[in-house]
């Protein structure tokens, strides 16, 4: 895998590129047409091909995969949000003219992994800003430790992005005022319950009542109940442990 | 937050254990969902950005200069470390054959070609180049810039085109 500072090669920015250059040929006759690379299922090595070849649709699903791992990368530096989008569209603009130089596209998620932690880190560095360290072991807190930039880093990653996505999605089916309720109490800093008394019109005293049964249904809803049983179904089974005892 | 950091894929994050991990995993999920669309909305518009600015140098065989030194790699990073001052960052950007070396301050880009000779030097940001200067005889130039977010040097010489990788201003 290439690292920022191993990366001496060159890569000549031509294009269109030969075939020979770039692995697997740019969707061969019998390959997936564009519209396939939106499938979840299509591996990665087919996408890169494809969007090397030209196919912006293949590149979105690319992007759309390593999102949550660009994120996850990039969250332990604490970056304002306009530096967290800058640090992201680096990596993106890097991560364009890299495809072409990358012999196995299933080194794909470290290289972005690396990538992005090395310009987050960067950036935190760089810029005026005091950075957490661990005052025990001078390390920085949590953001600057290697070894999880492969598989097993980008399967967190997922997993995470995914259990949010239903967390989203679960809220979503809840009836209006539950939803308004814990929409309210989930910004950060939470409001005082005196002032979602005042924003919603309702009593104090029924706030937390109707949290705790938000919070209830929001466990019963179908986004939750998928995404608990598709969790549990992979990480559960070998070791017939219960997922509730993991804490 | 219970799952703030980047969990194993051995503990699973499938159950809340009470109301409160659902309610702070609830409120962590709301709250990057904003980032996180502007993070992918950023990468989705990189390809057809990239493609903008190459089509720009009418299919110029550029060469690519990776980054291999960068000063803000070098630093020791000590505990709350909050500095002060306008110490400029150094880089080095190298090629086959090609390099660039570049002092970057608040408000002014100093850079020396590899190897030295005259040339020309443009800053480019994601929506075009930004300014562009001739070197002197031997190849150093001064830009006087603020920019931020991501930037690249692209450089022209007898020899050829070469491009910085992006960097992060």
């Amino acid at each position: 895998m290439r690292t920022l500072r191993a990366g001496r090669g060159t890569i000549r920015l031509v294009t269109p590129r030969p075939p020979h250059e770039t692995g697997p040929a740019p969707r061969p006759p019998d390959g997936p047409d564009p519209a396939s690379t939106r499938a979840a299922g299509v591996d990665v090595g087919v996408l890169v091909a494809a969007a090397l070849a030209g196919d912006e649709d293949a590149w979105a699903e690319i992007v759309r995969r390593h999102t949550g791992l660009v994120m996850s990368r990039i969250r332990p530096f604490r970056l304002t949000p306009q530096q967290a989008e800058d640090v992201a569209q680096t990596v993106w603009l890097n991560l364009v003219e890299h495809l072409g130089s990358l012999r196995d596209p299933q080194a794909l998620p470290g290289w972005i992994a690396t990538t992005t932690r090395h310009e987050a880190l960067r950036v935190a560095t760089a810029g005026r800003r005091a950075i957490p360290v661990d005052p025990a072991t001078g390390d920085l807190d949590r953001a600057d430790k290697d070894g999880e930039d492969g598989e097993a880093g980008l399967a967190a990653a997922l997993l995470r992005e995914e259990r949010h996505r239903a967390l989203r999605a679960g809220l979503a089916e809840l009836p209006e005022h539950q939803r308004r309720l814990l929409l309210l109490l989930s910004t950060d800093p939470s409001p005082s319950y005196q002032e979602v008394s005042e924003r919603l019109g309702i009593p104090v005293g029924s706030i937390g009542p109707t949290r705790q049964r938000g919070l209830d249904r929001l466990r019963r809803t179908g986004a939750l109940r998928a995404y608990v049983a598709a969790t549990s179904a992979t990480t559960v089974g070998a070791g017939g442990r219960d997922v509730l005892a993991w804490g | 937050m219970s799952w703030h950091g980047d969990d194993g894929v051995s503990r699973s994050p499938a159950v809340w254990v009470d109301d409160e991990d659902l309610a702070r995993d609830l409120t962590v999920a709301l709250a990057e969902e904003h980032l996180r669309q502007r993070v992918e909305a950023t990468g989705l518009g990189a390809f057809a950005l990239a493609r903008r600015l190459r089509a720009l140098r009418d299919e110029l065989d550029v060469l690519l200069l990776e980054l291999v030194h960068d000063s803000a790699d070098d630093e020791p990073l000590v505990a709350l470390r909050d500095r002060s001052g306008d110490a400029a960052r150094t880089l080095v950007f190298e090629g086959e054959g090609a390099g660039l070396e570049v002092e970057l301050a608040d408000d002014q880009v100093e850079g020396q070609l590899i190897p030295a000779g005259p040339g020309h030097v443009a800053l480019e940001g994601p929506d075009g180049p930004l300014l562009d200067v001739t070197t002197d005889e031997v190849g150093y130039f001064h830009l006087e810039v603020r920019p931020h977010g991501p930037v690249r040097l692209v450089c022209t010489t007898d020899a050829g085109a070469c491009a910085t990788r992006w960097i992060t201003w």
